[in-house]
């Protein structure tokens, strides 16, 4: 495969991402150079273990980091464009149209004061001049009445009363869309009367609402029973086969990986340490740390005695590890490990990895 | 290269060098702390530099002079030097303060641990009566009981810490709520030791801490009560160096000799002002900490 | 809704306590024109020699009847007292808060917005000066400046007691409909007492505020801030709404929520600083009428002006539970 396809092919290219956050111990070097590409159509799959710099990237891409946090090195291009370059005012239009993002606990992520529809409708109503074509693209119907045409063959522009009740009917459809019983109802709703399942499918319909190039997932289930996280994972599943666009999905759950991702990116203590196909990865999974992982799984076609963790714990990154950051944990460690940080490279059927164990690949 | 290993003292340091960053962010605590220092250092010196006699010499000659190489404030309507009176009334009202905070603390924390402590039905008529107390506003209860028990310092002292001691029992109430779940409680009960026992030694230690810090907090809003109170009659009688008073006979010659009414005023003002930094100050480099 | 009857009785037996176990309970019910032989038949009416709990009955009783007692240095009975004086205090508590909030809130939300910048640090130093001021003197500060420096340098000055001119009165005279004097000249039509009234309430409503502003700053700067932190501003702001909006319509709401609970203790701020300012500003309000009484040993009214108090910052703190239910849709009452 050649990088000039791949290229082509890229909706959202993260390049050689640093990134330190300041804090009154010192320096936490959170992104140590975060290299992946998600492609246009595709659910890539981004795990790792708690603090490892998931999350980060994916604020990294929507420009939602804290004030402590700077980004020292790298570019984000989406679709040519680099995020990190943008100005406030532009950053803003791609998170209302291009990329939506739903976050892991609906609970405090849910503005508790205000309704599900007043919070629904604004993501509509934000978008006001292209509303006549959203609607139109859902099928919904506009009611005739006095709008101004735009002589320019584009869409016709709504009068405001129209917009609210346009954007009223466009929240019921996508809470439809999400599998919400009584759309109508829910719309009336504060959060705190829902449940943590249709709270989550609430914030999903707010990121579906956009018809986003990229739909950003950030452990969404974590922090759901399991009944209901099965229950929106069967939703994604449904949606991914609706959805014209890419997903970005962040977990530490290989699981959820597995049965909705079309290729992995395996991240450790803010590096991207390996990435495939999901077949392949699950197949043939090269880095050590990859192999802990795979390893620590309780699998339930495979006799196992005991679960096998990986040693030691995760680095601190106000002082990292040299060389490779896992180099302290890795059973295979040698010499070089410590001395040179191992790069990305290609070892065939899309699969890379970073690590001293697989010279030279090819490129 | 050489491995950086984080050295087990880092963390220390790093709390350390977090809690002097804020301290010196906040050089206006800073300039709150050294004003109450001197506030305090002036109320409890400034009787023995300056003899209290000055209160009671009366030169009428030299009455409702302004301020002046010989007097730097002016002199009030006794002839008395004004900047000898202030400093010796501070003595008094920061004293007063000093009592009043002093006894609403002995009062709050022993009666807020033992309610919720106890527990029972103890504690529901403790909560009740705190209740009453906060829906009347603080200087119109101090007002009416001063009023009741007639004037006079000691009666205005007593009307005052009435007033204060519901606020800090609730809130050593709520703290030893928390803090009896904890199981070094179980603990001393279950080796047979009693429960004033308990509660004396072990757990007012361990709430005491925020109490005390809303205390220096509360510090500059009851020299304001003492004060106003002052000004309306109560407490201290005319020739008596108290500030709330000076004001009051300051009132009457408030437009030929305004630095009477002006310069007390600022003292209370300043005190009370010192008071507030150096509790905010106290408050904040406690509270974000512990968030963190 | 329980409890604030409760609260209320409670109140009634401190007031009981101090009027009747502390102080004379006769001097409550006499009237100077008293007569000797009178004495027995007032003892026997109000209970005064019955044990406790039956002297305490007849006084809540007699309470809720409207017999406060009797003001020897009004000559009139307390309630009868109270109630002539009431409209002012309230006019100048409302203009007061009203201000106090018009000031404190906005200025608390640049503060939050600026955090740790110059319009920040000039707002906490005039919250942090208002808390500190004794609010007498301030009234007496600008009573100088105002009233007396800006007339002696021939500027126009604002009146420095009274809610009125008396003499513009007599000319222009205001029909009494609320009590409220500002608006009774405004729905008359007088303009010009209009105008006088409130070059008269500009003075004692700043300097009874002050105190309050700096209180309702900071407590609307911290909730901001704290809101500001929250999660579900993430979510607002990765929705790609403008900053304004994340503010005004997402933050704010959630965050006036504790400062309303504040702006119930405020109240209480400026009933205890009524006393005061009335005081100096010579304005005819219940905290003057109980600041004179001291002077003129009237206990009968002090504690009236002590239930009247505790009245109002009852049903001001019923007034903030409701709007918290409002604000906060999980309340629910």
């Amino acid at each position: 495969m050649s990088s000039a396809t791949e290229k082509n092919d890229a909706l959202l290219q993260v390049n050689n991402v640093r990134l330190d956050f300041h804090t009154y111990a010192g320096e936490v070097k959170a992104l140590d150079g975060v290299t992946f590409l998600v492609k246009k159509g595709e659910a890539l799959g981004l795990v790792g273990e708690s603090g490892c710099g998931k999350s980060v990237t994916a604020l990294t891409i929507v420009g939602l980091l804290p004030e402590n946090a700077s980004v020292t090195e790298g570019e984000i291009l989406l679709a040519g464009e680099n995020l990190l370059a943008m100005t406030h005012d532009q950053i803003r239009k791609v998170r209302a149209n291009k990329i939506a993002m739903v976050f892991q606990d609906p609970t405090t992520f849910l503005n508790p004061v205000l309704t599900i529809g007043e919070q629904l409708e604004e993501v509509f109503l934000l978008n006001s001049e292209r509303l006549a074509n959203v609607a139109a693209e859902r099928k919904i119907e506009v009611e005739a009445g006095k709008e101004e045409q735009d002589t320019s063959g584009a869409a016709p522009k709504l009068a405001r009363s129209r917009q609210k009740k346009v954007a009223k009917a466009l929240s019921i459809d996508v809470l439809s869309q999400v599998r919400l019983a009584d759309p109508e109802r829910t719309l009336k709703q504060y959060p705190h009367e829902l449940s943590g399942g249709m709270r989550q499918r609430c914030m999903i319909a707010m990121a579906l609402a956009r018809n986003p190039l990229l739909f950003i997932a950030d452990e969404i289930t974590t922090a759901l029973d399991v009944t209901i996280q099965a229950q929106i994972l069967e939703l994604l599943r449904e949606l991914k086969t609706q959805l014209s666009g890419s997903t970005l999905l962040i977990t530490h759950d290989l699981g959820v990986v597995a049965e909705l991702c079309d290729r992995v990116a395996v991240m450790y203590a803010g590096n991207i340490i390996e990435l495939a196909d999901v077949k392949e990865l699950f197949a043939n999974p090269l880095h050590p740390y990859t192999q802990g992982l795979m390893r620590a799984i309780p699998m339930i076609d495979r006799r196992m005695e005991r679960l096998e963790t990986i040693p030691g714990s995760v680095p601190d990154l106000i002082y990292p590890p040299s060389g490779c950051r896992f180099h302290p944990r890795c059973p295979f460690a040698f010499e070089k490990c410590k001395l040179e940080k191992p790069e990305l490279l290609h070892v065939g059927k899309g699969h890379t990895v970073a690590c001293h164990l697989y010279g030279e690949g090819k490129a | 290269m050489a491995l950086q290993r984080p050295s087990s003292w880092s963390p220390a340091i790093a709390e350390l060098k977090f809690a002097l960053h804020l301290l010196l962010q906040n050089k206006v605590v800073l300039v709150g702390t050294v004003i109450s220092v001197g506030v305090l250092i002036t109320a409890a010196i400034g009787p023995i530099i300056i003899s209290p006699e000055v209160a009671t010499s009366i030169y009428l000659p030299g009455r409702l002079d302004p301020p002046s190489s010989a007097h730097w404030l002016g002199t009030d309507d006794y002839g008395r030097d004004l900047l000898q009176i202030i400093i010796l009334s501070t003595r008094l009202d920061i004293s007063a303060a000093l009592i009043i905070v002093g006894a609403d603390l002995l009062i709050g924390v022993l009666l807020g641990a033992f309610s919720g402590f106890v527990g029972g039905k103890f504690d529901e008529v403790m909560m009740r009566i705190t209740d009453i107390f906060f829906s009347i506003p603080g200087l119109v209860l101090a007002l009416a009981v001063a009023a009741a028990l007639g004037r006079g310092l000691n009666n205005l002292i007593v009307a005052i810490i009435i007033v204060g001691w519901p606020g800090y029992t609730r809130i050593l109430r709520g703290l030893v709520l928390a803090e009896k779940e904890r199981l070094y409680v179980d603990a001393l009960r279950s080796l047979g030791i009693g429960r004033f026992r308990i509660i004396l030694r072990h757990v007012i230690p361990n709430t005491i801490y925020p109490v005390l810090v809303q205390s220096t907090l509360d510090l500059g809003g009851i020299i304001l009560t003492f004060a106003g109170l002052s000004f309306l009659g109560f407490g201290a009688t005319a020739l008596t160096p108290e500030l709330g008073r000076l004001i009051t006979t300051g009132q009457s010659y408030i437009f030929q000799a305004p630095w009477l009414v002006a310069f007390p005023g600022l003292a209370i003002l300043i005190i009370s002002l010192a008071f507030n930094l150096m509790g905010d100050g106290i408050r904040d480099v406690l509270d974000p900490r512990l968030r963190r | 809704m329980f409890l604030l009857v409760f609260v209320l009785i409670g109140v009634t037996m401190i007031t009981f306590f101090l009027s009747q176990v502390l102080l004379d309970p006769l001097a409550l019910y006499m009237t100077e024109r008293t007569r000797e032989d009178a004495i027995p038949a007032i003892i026997a009416y109000y209970h005064l020699n019955d044990p406790w709990p039956i002297r305490y009955v007849t006084y809540v009783w007699n309470l809720l009847q409207g017999d406060w007692g009797y003001s020897r240095s009004l000559s009139q009975p307390v309630l009868v007292g109270m109630a002539a004086r009431f409209p002012a205090t309230m006019e100048l508590a409302t203009i007061a808060i009203i201000w106090t909030l018009v000031a404190g809130i906005p200025f608390g939300i640049i503060s939050a917005l600026k955090n740790n910048k110059l319009p920040d640090h000039v707002s906490r130093l005039v919250a942090l000066t208002g808390v500190s001021t004794p609010v007498f003197w301030l009234g007496l500060i600008l009573q100088l400046v105002f009233f007396y420096y800006f007339y002696l340098l021939g500027l126009p000055h604002l009146p420095s007691s009274g809610r009125y001119d008396t003499t513009l009165e007599i000319k222009n005279p205001v029909q009494q409909i609320t009590g409220f004097m500002v608006l009774d000249t405004l729905l008359t039509g007088n303009l010009v007492m209009f105008q006088d009234v409130l070059a008269h309430l500009v003075l004692p409503s700043f300097a009874l505020g002050f105190i309050s502003l700096g209180v309702i700053m900071r407590i609307m700067r911290s909730s901001m801030l704290e809101v500001l932190r929250q999660d579900y501003i993430i979510l607002a702001r990765s929705k790609g709404l403008s900053e304004r909006v994340v503010i005004y319509r997402h933050a704010l709401k959630n965050a006036m929520i504790p400062t309303v609970t504040i702006a119930g203790l405020a109240v209480a701020g400026l009933l205890g600083g009524a006393p005061l300012t009335e005081t100096v500003f010579a304005w005819p309000g219940m905290g003057r009428l109980a600041v004179n009484a001291i002077g003129r040993n009237d206990a009968p009214l002090i504690m009236g002006f002590t239930l009247i108090a505790a009245l109002i910052l009852v049903s001001a703190n019923l007034i903030v539970d409701i709007l918290y239910a409002y604000l906060d849709p999980r309340i629910k009452y």
